[in-house]
């Protein structure tokens, strides 16, 4: 296991030598990562699948797979911070769906999470079709549609031709506008994604100093929104719509 | 009979003395103060219900300056009609010790009449006037000698404590003379938690360096370390007004410095607000860390402490609730101490402990009691026990661990166990956790990649958000052109100015065909293509395109002479061949000349 493991990593300087797109070597990273994993070197895949996210691309897998590497070496709350993040990414893949409520599920706080309304919840499941900058292009070319259909109208002659492309550009200008705001929901969803509490127990305050009153006590793992900042304390919001305030290193923004 | 006599006048008399001796306990004091400097007056007040004369004991070293000055006071109750009458007169002596030393001032008397009232005897310690300038308390620095007039001082119950022991910190202030604090900082007291405490209600007296001050502590509060370790709480800073004395000029009295004496200070001085900042002491504490050997139980919790345990019941019902009520009472840190964590079976539902605390701070520390109370609601029927728990604490007085275990707790529950949909209520923190059947294990990880794509790289937050404005500007360009191209195709004028070439070219083309063909018409369409183009490019109609018109115009265009000349030698031909049917030069030739004028016009045009 030690040879193949030096062999790879050997394999991996010469091709990072070669000077491969960074693209390229995440993706070499992921693999060796993947290779780890199925090996049980929990730990080991857990450090290479770092490295992939830190040359600065993103995938959904690979968060993936670092919950599931955290998961396995028993870090609970970091588990859950990738399956969020991945989850971001991709929230109609199952997988992640399926791993980040078994997870949530086996975590010491529970909640009586508060549903959305109906209405927010199909504007989320729209928006969640597909990714921001999708959307955005989305909105980009049916914006040029309609330009060009405003084109047509003011050019025609023909008064058939006059009235439908006056309405098509009006159309498309509403699609690509309601796309954009939607390009803009995602971007502002996955800013807003909220933080998960990595200390195994942290107190939850009145206000932000040692001696406010504790309100309640949370555990690893457990999502939480975050509000305003002062110093060292941030404001928190649990899913049962309860605020306090924690100390900001306690936890980690999604 | 004599004897007898006697001794009742003797009884008499001891009645008297006794009764005396008991009116002497009333109302005859004596007060001064404790501790004086040589050669400083002080004042020395006799207060009794009875007027009389006061024949004031005579003290070795101690010289009377003036008194008595007396001062009567009388105050009468009327309570149903009984009217009583008391009063209340004061001698005051200024008095002086010349000598330092311990003296007692014997009991004064009062004669009033035959009654003889004596009061209480006084003990005064009399002080060196010395000034030295030694540091003042603690850690500090060395004191300027004109600063001996206020200090600061922060003064700790103890400098070394366990981690987690309570402490009390007093700032106190040492004065000499009247002034007012205009702004008090204390120093943040980082590493302890802290709880004000009662501060000193009234001024005392206290001595430093043979100087007397009226001290009074301003500011209290118990401290427990969060932190092993030196900690250093910096200095308080204090800023005062001291009204200064500016005593007149006195001319050099032959007497010596008797004069010179503050008692001759006339009330006519005038005064000076005189502004300081006066810096206590720094503070050193400390923190010992904790003692190894911490039973397994240990949790921060450091002081003398009893605890108790009861089961509020034992015996209910299932989905009833009973609570375990632990009581931890003493003094230490009880307002730091978490809920034991008590070991409870799983089918027990319990919910996160109440505190409730009780707690008095005081100069003795925090003291009070904690109650921690677990609810527990049986989800199921038949007999239940809670394993015992262990609390400890550190004993800061002996540095050493105390333990207390409960015993265990029994309760029977009767009734059927709830079936069906439960809906399990749940804390924010349950020691339950509900586990949905979604699968034993997490799902495997994934193979494919997918695509990697920059972090953070947002289309909508970039630059590329500039497209759109981008193609309205497009949009409006293109609406603009339309605009004008329209309106040049709405005016026939321009329409033919624009499409004059195109269509003299189309002409002259024309006429090479007439000419292949040898037609006479080509002549014609040449004169056509000429003029039309002329009429066309110039704007001028038909019938204005006379030849001196046209000269005109060419020479306002800046037409170069030879080739308008090259022009009218063309139309000429033309005109001849048309009528004259004679050719007088070859048409080939003239087709040519004809191209290359136009050619050169067009260019001008």
């Amino acid at each position: 296991m030690t040879m193949s493991k030096g062999l790879l990593f050997l394999l991996l300087k010469v091709m990072i030598s070669l000077s491969l797109s960074a693209n390229e070597q995440a993706g070499i990273f992921f693999n060796l990562g993947n290779s780890h994993y199925q090996q049980g070197a929990f730990e080991e895949a857990i450090e290479v699948y770092l490295r992939a996210d830190s040359l600065g691309y993103q995938s959904a897998a690979l968060y993936f797979n670092l919950g599931n590497a955290y998961y396995r070496s028993n870090k609970p709350a970091y588990a859950r911070l990738y399956y969020e993040r991945a989850f971001l990414l991709e929230p109609g893949d199952k997988d992640i769906r399926a791993n980040l409520e078994f997870l949530s599920n086996r975590l010491t706080d529970q909640f009586n999470e508060v549903p959305l309304i109906f209405y927010k919840r199909w504007y989320r499941a729209l928006m969640n079709l597909l990714p921001s900058n999708q959307w955005f292009l989305l909105s980009l070319t049916l914006f040029i549609l309609a330009a060009s259909g405003m084109v047509v109208f003011r050019v025609s002659r023909k008064r058939t031709l006059k009235k439908a492309s006056f309405y098509a550009g009006i159309l498309l200008f509403i699609f690509s506008m309601s796309f954009l705001g939607i390009s803009g929901s995602r971007y502002h969803h996955a800013k807003s994604a909220g933080a998960i509490v990595m200390n195994t127990v942290e107190s939850v305050r009145s206000g932000p100093d040692h001696n406010s009153t504790v309100l309640f006590v949370l555990h690893e793992g457990t999502k939480v929104q975050t509000g305003e900042s002062l110093g060292e304390w941030i404001e928190v919001t649990i899913s049962d719509g309860r605020k306090g305030w924690m100390p900001s290193r306690t936890i980690e923004q999604i | 009979m004599i004897k007898r006599n006697f001794l009742y006048c003797i009884l008499a008399l001891c009645l008297i003395i006794l009764t005396n001796n008991e009116l002497r306990a009333q109302g005859v004091s004596m007060s001064a103060p404790q501790a004086v400097t040589v050669n400083k007056p002080f004042n020395l007040t006799i207060n009794s219900e009875v007027q009389g004369e006061v024949v004031f004991p005579e003290v070795n070293g101690m010289e009377i300056i003036s008194g008595p000055s007396t001062m009567v006071s009388y105050s009468s109750n009327n309570i149903n009609g009984r009217i009583t009458t008391t009063s209340q007169i004061s001698h005051t002596y200024i008095l002086v010790f010349t000598k330092e030393g311990a003296y007692e001032i014997p009991p004064v008397t009062i004669k009033d009449g035959k009654k003889e009232l004596k009061g209480n005897k006084l003990n005064i310690q009399v002080f060196p006037a010395g000034i030295s300038n030694q540091s003042q308390g603690g850690d500090g620095s060395a004191q300027e000698e004109k600063n001996t007039t206020v200090l600061l001082q922060q003064i700790p119950s103890t400098r070394e404590v366990y981690l987690g022991e309570q402490l009390v910190f007093s700032t106190k202030i040492l004065v000499r003379e009247r002034l007012q604090i205009t702004n008090l900082s204390s120093p943040s007291l980082d590493g302890f938690w802290n709880q004000e405490i009662e501060a000193d209600q009234i001024a005392s007296r206290d001595y430093v360096n043979g100087m007397e001050y009226a001290t009074q502590v301003i500011k209290r509060s118990l401290l427990v370390p969060q932190k092993a370790g030196e900690i250093v709480i910096q200095p308080a800073v204090m800023d005062v007004v001291i009204q200064k004395r500016v005593q007149r000029q006195r001319p050099r009295s032959p007497f010596g410095d008797i004069f010179d004496d503050p008692f001759f200070d006339s009330p006519f001085d005038s005064y000076q607000n005189v502004q300081e900042r006066i810096s206590s002491n720094p503070v050193r504490i400390t923190v010992k860390p904790l003692p190894q050997g911490a039973p397994a139980s240990f949790r921060s919790a450091v002081g003398k402490f009893t605890i108790k345990s009861v089961l509020s019941r034992d015996s209910l019902a299932v989905n009833e609730s009973l609570s375990l009520k632990v009581t931890l009472s003493g003094s230490g840190n009880l307002a730091l101490i978490e809920a034991p964590k008590l070991d409870f079976p799983s089918d027990l539902e319990v919910f996160e402990p109440k505190t409730s605390t009780d707690l008095k701070h005081g100069i003795t520390g925090t003291t009070g009691n904690v109650v921690f109370e677990y609810i527990l609601i049986p989800r199921r029927p038949g007999q239940f026990r809670i394993a015992p728990f262990e609390f400890s604490w550190l004993n800061p007085e002996t540095g050493r661990y105390q333990q207390f275990s409960s015993g265990e707790f029994r309760f029977s529950v009767s009734g059927e166990t709830s079936g069906g949909e439960q809906s399990l209520i749940q804390g924010p923190a349950s020691l339950s956790k509900a586990v949905k059947d979604l699968g034993t294990d997490i799902l495997f990880i994934k193979i494919n990649p997918g695509k990697f794509e920059k972090k953070g790289k947002y289309f909508i937050k970039s630059s590329w958000l500039m497209t759109f404005p981008a193609v309205l500007l497009l949009l409006l360009l293109l609406f603009v052109i339309v605009r004008k191209t329209e309106s040049e195709l709405a005016d026939p004028y321009i329409v033919r100015n624009k499409k004059a070439a195109k269509t003299a070219r189309k002409r002259m083309k024309n006429a090479g065909k007439l000419l292949a063909a040898n037609d006479e018409g080509f002549y014609d369409e040449v004169i056509k293509s000429y003029m039309g183009y002329f009429s066309d490019k110039l704007g001028i109609p038909t019938l204005g395109l006379s030849r001196d018109n046209l000269n005109q115009q060419f020479r306002n265009r800046n037409i170069p002479g030879d080739l308008i000349s090259g022009i009218w030698e063309v139309v000429d031909e033309c005109e001849m061949s048309r009528y004259a049917r004679t050719s007088g030069a070859d048409p080939k030739l003239l087709y040519v000349k004809a191209l290359e004028n136009l050619t050169r016009v067009a260019e001008i045009l």
